[in-house]
């Protein structure tokens, strides 16, 4: 074999090239490789984009699909025998749940009144992780104004009503929706929205040539687009993922979303999310998304209880939801309804009797949206304190679920008793219309538990809360403090005489300090209890002056006012300026027997999961000794059935005991009444916002309030258990000097043991007399 | 005795007149009126009515209510549920379980030591001495005359 040369061979190759080059490249080539790479590329990019499309729907939808709104719910109301429940309240109550009133009781959400017994069937209902059953109980009262349940009937000692939700905090986006799984949706509400909206969803893979062409046909015969073709996974991706926009670039998304939301998802998945996420209408800024919340929004109804032609309507609303708006277009909403109940008809999913009687009925759409902000200066005071614990963000998106305190039937009757007085106020003093404003305050004693806030003489309203957020010097409300402290000190007794006389003090700055009493009259001497009871200015500036206001300061601090205020001499007499609820926060620890229970607007707080994250537990501190919160009380006792607060009982039953105290500062710009029961505190401030005088005092404005609340308000009479260094003793009631129980003008006064007068009064003998309760025992007996 | 010697005092300023006399046995009448009935002036029980006064017309009557709002009967039964479920907690050593059964329990009588013996235990297990305590001298303000028992577990709790 001869050797090759490779010089040859080199040539040949060379040769070879030379000639490759010199042939002319063809145009078509060049293009086929330039669209073979072109197509590689488009290939590649395209299959990034959908893989990157993939991982969003995937993303999205195997993650917390949206951001859900904290509900907030009322406290559930107990009903037991003997629970303070008046038929009322209770009628209230059920209806603020939305309870239907029916002769015969046939499913939970029913009740039968009939004489002064009612029979509730109670829903089932979920607290947490607490299923709770639907039951069946018997209330019984004493007769129809009875502001007591006489005996329960039920399988259990107590029975919870569901609690009532009250408000929400939905997320910036304003989407409110309320998350429902498959299997809690009425078959039929699904089954029609399928016949409706894509008849072929359980065979297409998300998108269905079928509907498009009938869509595209339908169009081109009306020459506008009056038919989508859209599948319901479609309509999904556009909501879930997508805008509005109108584009091929959009429709590509779209069809290769849905196309992968469908090869990752069942179907059932798919429905789920649908009935979540459909736009079913808008009350303000709030977005109604889903069939449940819509079913609460348009019916105030769970959407298990939901009627043919309720399911027909809210299906309806799918294809738009301001265009169909049942309350501004109700033949319009009324047409489509009737269109889809015509379509469940055709699909067999209803009987042609089932038709005929769901197209007589009316829409049935509630008079107006249920207001997620019925109760706003409550629910404003929740948000305040639940921001303590959770950071915004938290609150609208994670669906907590907060149990609040607001006692609804309270609320109600705190909301009435204010407007309706002011309305009278206004017209007795001939004052111009809206001119008064007032707050109200609700608190239970013991717990601090605040039952009911009003902020504004229209409850409705979202701004200003004057419950919360006023500074009005509280007058003579202070007086209470002002006196507790002189009894704590241990040198001062309720018969200790004061002098009311005229009292000039010299001020630091060189003024003089005058206060007068409201009425102008000196009264000279008189005991610490009569005082107190009549609100005398000059023996309270001077036993403040006495005192010294540093320790009157500590002693509201004591109480719990967290405040900063001014260390002047009017302070004891009120120049004090505070809010609503801080005043029931102090004379909560009056009406607690001196314990300092901080107020609470939360019971717990649930993850959407129903874990419980947060439970607001009762406090307790001893701000004063049992012994002088004994004193204080009994004083204001006196106060209400013989002082400024004595016109309480021209409406409130004698045996009812109640402590009270009237506030007015100067020139009537405030009038305050706080009064408290054994088992419940209520503060009422009544004034003008531009702070100009009024012709009312504590007496003739606040106090009317809040006896209108008080007289229809179930309240135990105040029950206090004598602390053991605790001894009655009779004393004069003009001089407070030592006396007997059958003397003329003698009275029995709690005394710390040993601190009692020893000076004798004089005695006119008078034969002895018995209360009317005593005698009232006594017959009995 | 001072306020005889006060009224003989008055008598010898007064010159002895008749109308003095007369005043002097009136005056004498109310002392030793008030003598012999101030001796014994603390009285075992508090006033039904505080405020009420003695010989006076100002004293609240009873109104014709038809839904008098006074104290209820006790709901012994609603009570003895939370009592029995907040110590079966206990039992369990759920402790934060026992404290808002009693906690359920006091929304209905605030003054029920029993239960403020359990929030007192319970707290305590938790290791909130502080607050058990207080919550300790709470329920014994309530105690009033209870069992001796219920008295000694509190003061324990109360002042440790």
């Amino acid at each position: 074999m001869a050797a090759r040369n490779p010089s040859k061979s080199r040539k040949k190759t060379t040769s070879k090239r030379r000639v490759r080059k010199k042939q002319p490249r063809s145009w078509r080539g060049v293009l086929l490789r330039f669209l073979l790479w072109l197509g590689l590329i488009v290939l590649v990019a395209g299959s990034l984009y959908w893989l990157w499309l993939d991982s969003q729907v995937r993303e999205r939808f195997a993650g917390a699909k949206w951001e859900l709104a904290a509900r907030l719910y009322a406290r559930p109301l107990e009903l037991y025998s003997g629970a303070p429940v008046s038929a009322e309240m209770l009628r209230l109550e059920l209806e603020g749940l939305n309870y239907q009133s029916v002769t015969k009781l046939a499913r939970p959400g029913h009740y039968v009144w009939s004489g002064n017994q009612v029979e509730i069937y109670r829903r089932a209902h979920q607290i947490g992780e607490q299923a709770i059953a639907a039951t069946r109980v018997q209330v019984q009262f004493a007769h129809s104004k009875a502001l007591r349940i006489q005996s329960v009937t039920a399988s259990e000692a107590i029975v919870a009503l569901e609690p009532k939700e009250i408000g929400s905090i939905y997320p910036a986006s304003g989407e409110d929706r309320i998350l429902t799984r498959l299997s809690a949706i009425p078959p039929l509400l699904g089954e029609t929205l399928l016949a409706v909206e894509d008849r072929n969803f359980m065979h297409h893979h998300g998108l269905s040539v079928k509907a498009i062409t009938r869509a595209v046909m339908a169009n081109l015969r009306a020459g506008s687009v009056v038919q989508g073709g859209s599948t319901i996974t479609q309509q999904l991706v556009k909501n879930m993922y997508l805008t509005n926009e109108r584009s091929l670039v959009r429709k590509l998304n779209e069809a290769a979303m849905t196309l992968s939301l469908e090869w990752h998802y069942n179907k059932s998945d798919i429905l789920e999310a649908y009935l979540n996420e459909v736009f079913l209408g808008q009350s303000g800024s709030r977005a109604i998304h889903g069939f449940a919340l819509a079913a609460q929004f348009y019916f105030n109804k769970d959407i298990a209880g939901l009627k043919t032609e309720e399911i027909a309507l809210l299906v309806g609303l799918v294809k738009g939801a301001s265009y169909y708006n049942p309350w501004r277009y109700p033949q319009r909403a009324k047409a489509r309804r009737d269109t889809v109940l015509q379509i469940m008809r055709d699909s067999e999913l209803i009987s042609g009797n089932q038709l005929l009687q769901a197209r007589k009925a009316s829409l049935g759409v509630v008079a107006a949206p249920s207001s997620q902000h019925a109760y706003p200066a409550f629910v404003g005071l929740v948000k305040r304190q639940l921001l303590r614990d959770y950071p915004l963000e938290a609150l609208q998106s994670e669906g907590l679920a907060i149990y609040t305190t607001l006692a609804p039937s309270v609320q109600t009757l705190a909301e009435k008793a204010l407007t309706q007085r002011l309305d009278q106020l206004e017209a007795q003093y001939q004052l111009d219309d809206n001119s008064l404003q007032g707050a109200v305050v609700v608190t239970a004693v013991g717990s601090g538990e605040i039952r009911a806030v009003v902020g504004d003489r229209n409850p409705r309203y979202h701004g200003f809360n004057r419950a919360t957020d006023s500074q009005r010097a509280v007058g003579s409300l202070i007086k209470p403090v002002l006196y507790l402290t002189a009894l704590e000190s241990g040198n001062y007794t309720l018969a200790t005489p004061l002098d009311d006389g005229p009292l000039e003090y010299p001020l630091d700055n060189g003024d003089i300090w005058a206060p007068t009493n409201f009425t102008g009259v000196d009264h000279g001497e008189v005991p610490l209890y009569v005082a107190l009871a009549n609100s005398y200015n000059q023996a309270a500036a001077r036993l403040g002056v006495e005192l010294g206001v540093k320790p009157v300061l500590k002693q509201l601090a004591q109480l719990g006012v967290n405040q900063k205020v001014p260390p002047v001499p009017a302070v004891v007499l009120g120049a004090v300026p505070l809010s609503p609820l801080v005043v029931s926060e102090y004379f909560h620890t009056l009406a607690n027997e001196g314990i300092y229970a901080p107020s609470r607007a939360i019971r717990t707080v649930y993850s959407a999961d129903g874990e419980r994250l947060h439970r607001y537990p009762l406090g307790s501190r001893e701000a004063v000794s049992a012994s002088t919160a004994y004193l204080t009380d009994f004083a204001m006792q006196i106060t209400a059935r013989q002082g400024t607060a004595r016109h309480v009982y021209a409406a409130l039953p004698d045996s009812l005991s109640v402590a009270a105290k009237t506030g007015t500062t100067n020139d009537q710009r405030d009038s305050w009444f706080a009064g408290y029961t054994g088992s419940d505190l209520g503060v009422v401030w009544i004034g003008r916002d531009d702070n100009r005088s009024t012709p009312l005092t504590g007496a003739t404005g606040a106090l009317p309030v809040w006896r209108d609340l008080f007289v229809q308000l179930p309240s135990e009479s105040i029950q206090r258990i004598q602390p053991n260094d605790i001894e009655f003793v009779w004393v004069d009631a003009v001089s407070g000097e030592l006396s007997a129980g059958d003397c003329q003008g003698a009275l029995l006064l709690p005394f710390v043991k040993g601190s009692a007068p020893v000076t004798r009064a004089r005695c006119e003998r008078v034969k002895r007399k018995e209360s009317w309760w005593r005698r009232l025992w006594q017959d009995q007996g | 005795m001072n306020a005889v010697l006060k009224t003989i005092a008055l008598l010898k300023a007064s010159g002895g007149n008749p109308r003095s006399v007369i005043a002097f046995i009136i005056i004498l009448g109310s002392v030793l009126g008030l003598h012999g009935c101030g001796t014994v002036p603390v009285v075992s029980e508090s006033p039904s009515v505080p405020g009420e006064v003695q010989g006076a017309q100002t004293a609240p009557a009873p109104q014709s209510q038809t839904s008098p709002a006074t104290a209820a009967p006790t709901t012994l039964t609603a009570q003895a549920q939370f009592i029995k479920t907040a110590k079966a907690a206990q039992q369990a050593q759920d402790w934060s379980g026992a404290i808002e059964q009693a906690e359920r329990g006091l929304r209905i009588d605030r003054r029920q030591p029993q239960l403020y013996l359990i929030l007192a235990q319970s707290y305590w297990q938790l290791g909130k001495s502080a607050l058990a305590s207080q919550f300790a001298r709470q329920g014994l303000r309530y105690l009033g005359q209870g069992s001796e028992v219920l008295q000694q577990q509190l003061e324990q709790l109360a002042y440790p």
